[in-house]
Formats: structure tokens, sequence, C-alpha cells
């Protein structure tokens, strides 16, 4: 390896750019995948959105009788309805910025004693966590959950407070155990932050399956002790149902079937229906996009190693023939001459692998990790990650030492020697 | 150059492919990455004045109450006519729906089509190029009228109508089941050109969009695009915009307590290509900054790979090299032809390499050009047009004669200085 040291400092270099490369992306992967693969919190098997537009005055089909908010807000109610009395459905709910795998958020602000925490804010009417069975964290059913809505109660999710802060903080239950008051921070009365009536602490339930975004808040402000109002529907701008899951086969053109007469209530019109499933596709698009960008990256890394190794020991048994068929003279077997090209190229794999670790310790001391609000750095992380690393290298270095380390290996030390002569 | 590509091809085969295919597979994969950049910021219809644009997609607001919290999210009209529309070092803008949604177009007594329709003003037609093969778009009388009027593509007008001649305009149908008269036809828009796509184009005044607001109508649910007579004016359009947002916030702030947090909106294509969230201003350089990182690892490791084989490549010719030298030839001169020698290698396989990006983007274009969180189910098309430019050309012969010099510089210098006496 010393008499071709020059060559072998070009594979060195490429070894090691390869090796930390690879090892950014499968840190990527690691990390994306763990967060993927961590409990949703909710579920969307069998759920689909309907989009209901408001026909314009300017439509022959245009009831003036609906043009009031308390006449709109009874034809959504209506719609409703009539959506859970399909036998088809389990349940129906109308929400703002609360259905999962959405692009648009609203925040909350809630607090006790001096402590506030953030949170999304879902507005909900009570079917919607029988629809993405949210959970209670002292196991209460989604229903019960639904039921607590409709008396009013704001549902927290047990992280509420501790996900946005850096110091340790209680979890809802505890809080809700040591009787603490709960406030809102957004409503004042006399000067003084409004107490919630807290119903149940809930499972936090995920951003998305790429995030770990979970800290949030239910409620039904049309129910509100606040101030009830059914009016406040209107602007709840999401209609969602679920399933049930023997009728889930040709539900969308059912429904798209019924839109002009059962499901046409006030100035209501449906004009499309989604499946949550496509809905997540389209949204998490971007994370998966980059994933298979970084699979083919991996890819074409590997390949680099691949040919510049096929390449490189192709032009050196050439110029080892006589080298080889000394050694085979000398007792050396085929299989001898095999592996000590194979080990030349794992060997020079090995010695610069600890350099490759040094630099991907070093990326992770700053912070330059492909990804971001996963779970932290951790030892386990990066030597899962630059271990792949070296064996993805180690089986592209073999693969590319194969074909030339076989040619070696044939070289007839009789036929070698005497053509040199 | 092509008689000494043929030769190594003869002498060394195994060695001269795997050249070949690690280049080809180097400009393949460094020009796929390039053409999905490219197709975010490079022109073509109906944006193709991208160059010129300025792109003002979402508003931020505060309010004296609110501490550091925001609201973010589209503009409202108010917004758009008093800090836009005033803009006369602009030749022209436009405010448009924020994003497609989809609805039933159909014709009376028929069963209606899923279709995705874009509200604009009447400035929409004169800041995108749509293509219009009959009739033509609304005018500022018909957008202040609020009349019912619709532009729609050729592939809607067919599934609608059954054709897309000159004679359906005039045509009537209904579009949640209010009526609406066809008044344009265009050629196909590609969901890629992200501003301008919808499969129907009707007037923002014909809609209920204008009274979607929030914030006490300071926001709503449009955006906006600013286009200059040329590029440089963007300095000036800016100066401007700051004295009006000055003059704007200090209204407001004087009324009801609110202020417009600018996050230094509006941006070039290329920064709104990169912008994902209302509330963060997005980060140009450090996207610059990755791609040029991408572009560095793609072409550095093929050229340290290609620089071992170079190297025993030319190894092989020392005695070639140092009969030459001893009749006369320069080390710049060996030098340059060993460069110019190698590089006949790398414009054919990165001539190959290019050939199978453009193939590849062009097969696979809905898979490979991410449109984020895409309110449309249309599927993702791309032509030549959108692909090729003069641009992308430049960059496919920039990264061949920058691979060509890294792999083969270091072997052809040391070759070049290499002792005559020793090398015979």
């Amino acid at each position: 390896m010393l008499n071709e040291w020059r060559t072998n400092v070009w594979l060195a270099l490429e070894f090691l750019v390869v090796s930390v490369v690879l090892w950014y992306i499968c840190d990527y992967f690691y990390a994306s995948m763990r967060t993927y693969f961590a409990p949703l919190g909710f579920e969307y098997d069998h759920c689909y959105e309907l989009t209901m537009y408001d026909i314009p005055e300017s439509s022959p089909e245009y009831r003036p009788e609906y043009a009031g908010d308390s006449a709109q807000a009874e034809a959504r109610y209506e719609i409703l309805r009539r959506l859970k009395q399909m036998p088809e459905i389990e349940a129906a709910a109308y929400s703002n910025n609360a259905r999962p795998f959405n692009g648009s958020n609203s925040g909350f602000t809630m607090g006790y004693d001096s402590v506030s925490g953030n949170g999304l804010r879902r507005f909900v009417t009570p079917d919607f966590p029988i629809i993405y069975r949210y959970r209670g964290a002292n196991g209460e059913s989604p229903e019960e959950l639904a039921r607590q809505l409709e008396e009013g109660k704001v549902l927290l999710s047990d992280n509420f407070f501790s996900s946005s802060s850096r110091e340790p903080l209680p979890s809802v239950r505890e809080l809700k155990d040591a009787g603490k008051k709960i406030h809102y921070v957004d409503y004042k009365i006399n000067g003084e932050h409004r107490e919630a009536q807290i119903g149940s602490a809930l499972v936090p339930v995920r951003y998305d399956e790429f995030s770990d975004w979970s800290a949030f808040a239910l409620q039904d402000v049309c129910r509100d002790g606040f101030h009830p109002d059914k009016a406040m529907v209107l602007y709840y701008n999401e209609l969602t149902i679920r399933v049930k899951p023997e009728h889930d086969h040709d539900i969308a053109a059912k429904l798209m079937a019924a839109a002009p007469d059962y499901l046409h209530v006030g100035n209501n019109l449906l004009t499309n229906v989604s499946s949550l499933d496509d809905i997540r596709r389209n949204f998490q698009r971007s994370t998966t996009t980059q994933l298979r960008n970084y699979s083919a990256g991996m890819g074409f890394m590997m390949i680099n190693i691949f040919l510049g190794l096929l390449g490189t020991f192709w032009f050196r048994t050439q110029q080892r023939v006589n080298e080889i068929a000394i050694r085979r003279v000398n007792g050396a077997t085929r299989r001898g001459i095999f592996g000590r090209l194979i080990g030349e190229g794992v060997l020079l794999l090995a010695l610069v692998t600890p350099l490759a670790v040094a630099a991907d310790c070093m990326l992770t001391h700053y912070d330059i990790c492909a990804y971001y609000g996963a779970h932290h750095s951790t030892a386990l992380r990066i030597a899962v990650c630059a271990g792949t690393s070296f064996v993805l290298m180690a089986l592209m270095v073999i693969a590319g030492i194969w074909f030339p380390a076989r040619r070696a290996m044939r070289i007839e030390p009789a036929q070698a020697l005497s053509i040199d002569n | 150059m092509l008689k000494q590509f043929i030769y190594e091809l003869k002498s060394e085969p195994v060695v001269t492919w795997v050249t070949i295919t690690g280049t080809a597979l180097a400009i393949f994969l460094i020009m796929t990455v390039v053409m999905m950049q490219e197709i975010k910021t490079a022109p073509y219809s109906p944006e193709s004045h991208r160059d010129r644009m300025l792109h003002w997609g979402s508003m931020s607001i505060t309010h004296a109450d609110w501490g550091d919290g925001t609201s973010n999210g589209p503009m409202s009209y108010w917004a758009y006519q008093n800090i836009i529309e005033p803009l006369e070092s602009a030749e022209t803008s436009t405010a448009y729906a924020c994003m497609t949604t989809t609805h039933s177009a159909s014709l009376r007594d028929h069963t209606p089509i899923k279709v995705d329709i874009l509200p604009t003003d009447h400035r929409f037609f004169d800041v995108f190029d749509l293509q219009f093969t009959a009739g033509k778009p609304y005018d500022q009388a018909q957008f202040e009228s609020s009349q019912a009027l619709a532009v729609m593509t050729e592939s809607t007008a067919r599934q609608l109508f059954g054709s897309a001649g000159e004679d359906l305009i005039g045509s009537e149908f209904l579009i949640d089941l209010a009526p609406y008269r066809l008044i344009g036809i265009v050629k196909d828009v590609s969901p890629l050109a992200d501003h301008a796509y919808s499969q129907l184009w009707v007037p923002l005044t014909a809609t209920s969009l204008l009274k979607d607001t929030w914030n006490d109508n300071y926001m709503g649910m449009l955006s906006s695009t600013i286009l200059a007579r040329d590029k440089s004016d963007f300095p000036a359009i800016l100066a401007e915009l700051d004295k009006i947002k000055a003059s704007v916030n200090t209204q407001m702030k004087a009324g009801i307590g609110y202020q417009y947090v600018w996050r230094n909106r509006p941006y070039t294509t290329e920064k709104d290509a990169v912008s994902k969230w209302a509330n963060v201003e997005p980060d140009l350089k450090q996207a610059r900054r990755s791609r040029l990182m991408v572009y560095l690892i793609l072409l550095i490791v093929p050229a340290i790979n290609l620089s071992s084989m170079t190297q025993s490549r030319v190894k092989r010719r020392m005695s070639e090299i140092a009969v030459r030298r001893s009749y006369g030839a320069t080390r710049s001169g060996i030098l340059g032809s060993l460069i110019m020698e190698n590089l006949s290698m790398t414009l054919i396989a990165g001539l190959i390499g290019f050939g199978l990006s453009v193939a590849f983007a062009l097969l696979l274009a809905p898979s490979l050009f991410n449109q984020g969180m895409s309110a449309t189910s249309a599927p993702t098309t791309a032509s030549l047009p959108m692909l090729l430019h003069w641009s992308t050309l430049g960059m496919a012969l920039l990264f061949c004669f920058i691979l060509n010099l890294l792999c083969t510089g270091v072997p052809a210098w040391r070759a070049s200085r290499a002792s005559i006496v020793n090398s015979l």
C-alpha cells in the first residue's frame, strides 16, 4: 500500500468525504424515521374532508331566507345532523384550523400562577375527538371527551405547559390533581384573567408524521360559557367525517351524488370530498421528497465509491501483474491474492473512519444536522449513523474491488512472467 | 479530440467506460438538481417575466395589546389597494386569491366536473402572460361591475363543452350552481407556474372573497405580484414601498392599534420560492449555501474518483510525454494538451448525462418537481421550454469544465513536471 501511497491518498480523501456525506444522510433518515414511527396521537384512516361553498346571490339556486347569520348557522347544523344520520357515517364535525395535516394554525395561551404556556388552538364541534380517536391521558374515551366538549369545557394536551418550556413543568394532569386554577391569558374580565373550565388532559397529538409539535387545546366556542353563540359555527372552516370501515369503498361518490338534494341545505353546496390520506400525502410532500432526494444522493455516493475502486484497482492489478505472479510462485493461493486486494481497500477505509467519525461529531456539536425539531443528538444516534455509513462504504469497497481481484487471482505466474520477458 | 477519445476507448475500455459512466452520472445528478431549482425561478409562460417580478404572498400584523404575538396569512384587498396598487415606480401589479380552490363546474342539468379556480383582478393578465387561443380576459370595467365572467384552459373547455374553439366564447356554464359566461380560452398551464396556475380564472369581484377578511379588514385571502419595468427598478420600487409602509403603519396605529409587520416583503422570485410559512422571513442566503454545498459535493466526490483514474491513465503515457518534451514541447503545452484531451471525454460524457437528466425530468416530472403543500390535485407537467434555457445549458457546460479541471488538473500538472530522463 505504501508503494501506491499517492493513489491511496486520493482514495482516502474520497472515503473521508463520502463517509461524512453518508453519515449526514443516515442521520437525516434516523431522525425522520424515529419521528415518523413515534406515536401520532390520532388516527386518520376512513376520514374525509368535505368542502362546502356558499351559493352566491347571483345563482338562481340562492335562497334569500338563509341570508342572516342565525339561518346560515342553522343550515350548517342541519347538514351536520343529516351527515350523522347517514348509515355510512360514524361521526361528523366542524372545526377551525384543527383537522390533521393543516397548514393553517391558530395559537392559544393558557396560564396558571405566573406561568404561561402556548399551544395550537383547535375550535371544534363535539364529534371531533371521535373522528380522530383522540384519547384522554387517563384513558378517557373519545366519546367521553365529546361529552366534555358539549359541556363547554376546554381540553388541553397533557404537555401543554411542559412542551414549550426549557424548565421542567408539571403536566396538566398533575396541575389538576394539585388543584391549580388554569386561566385564559387571552380573555380578561374586570382586568383579571378568566378561569377556564378545564376538562380531561389529552394524550398529545403530533402536528404531522414528521413533526414533534404536539401541544394544543380543544374547545367548542359555540358552547363556551363565556360567550355561547351557535352562530360561531360560521367561523369553523372545516367539515370532516369518519366513515364506518365496512362502508368505506365509494363514499366520495355517494356524498357527491347527495350534494344537490340531501346535503343541499340553505345556501351551502358540497363541491369536493377528499380523503385525509390524500391530504396527508400533499401536506407531507416536501418531507417525503427530501427523503427521496437524500436516498438518490446516497445511491450516487455509493456508486461513485464502486466506480472509483473498480477503475483504480483495475489499473492496479494490471501494473502489479509481476508482483502477483511472484507471490503465486512463492506459495500464495488464489484466495490469498483475492483477499489481499479486498483487504487493502477495507484497511484504507478503516484507517479513514476515525477521522470521519471525528468530523461527524464536530458537525453534530455545531448543530449542522439535516433534521430539525427531532430527538436531540445522542452518542447512540452518532454511533448508529456512523456505523451504517461504514457498513455501506465497506460493501461498496468490496463490490468495487471484486472484479479486479477476481481477475488478479486468475493470473498464471509462468505466463505473466514470460510476457514481461 | 475525437481521435484521442476513440483511441482511449480501444486501448483501455474498462477504465474508459468507468470514467464516462462516472462523469455522466455526476453531470446527470447535478443537472437534475439544477433543473429542480430552475423550474422555480427560470422564466416560462405564463410566468415569462419572473426576473421582473416581486411577490407579496402573505402579510403579518400585530396589535398594541398582543405583546410579541402576530397574526400571519394572506392580505386583504384594503392592504393591496393602500400599499401595492399606488406604486408608481412599477409597471403594474395584481391581486389574486392566495391559492386555487376546487369547485364544481357544469352545464345546466349535466354532471359537474371538478376544476381549480383562481379569482383575480383585471391586471392579472398583464403581469402573467397566459396564452389566449380564443377570446380575451376581463377588463377593468367588467371587473369593477362584478360581472360573472370566466377564462378557462383548453383542457377544461374540452371537459366541459366537448371542444375548445372560438365558437364557445360567450357560452354560459355554472360554477357552484352560479351562472358564468366564458370570455376567453387559454393554453393549459402547468401547476409548476405556482403563481399563475389555475384551470379557470374569474374576477375577484364576482366572488365573496373580497369580503373574506379578518383582523378588522387588514388581513384577507389575497396575494399580490408586482411587475417592474426592468430588474434594475427593484431598488426604486422598494424605496417607494418603504415610504408607503411607514405611512400606512402610522395611520393604522393611530386608528385601532394595529401595525403590519413587514418581514422585508415583497420577495424576488428566488426568495419567494424558498418561502414556506407566513410568519417567517425566508433565509435566502441559507438556501443558496445549501445549494452550493450540494453542487460542491456532487462535483468533488466524482472529481476525486476520476482524478485517481486519470492519474493512472497519464502514468501509462509518461514515456510518450517524455519524448514530446525532449522534442521541444513546453510544460504548459503538455499541461494544456492533457487537459484538452480529457475534456473531449468529459464533454461527451457530460452530453450523455445532460440528455439523461432532461429525459428523466420530462418522464418523471410529477414526482421530481416538488410543489410542497399544494392545494391542487392536478398532475405536475413539465415541457422542454420549461426545462431548457440558455442558463441551463450554460450551467451544464460550466460543470463539465469544472469537473474536467478538478479531475485532470493535478495529474496533468504532475505529468508536465516529470523529469524526461526518469520518464524514459
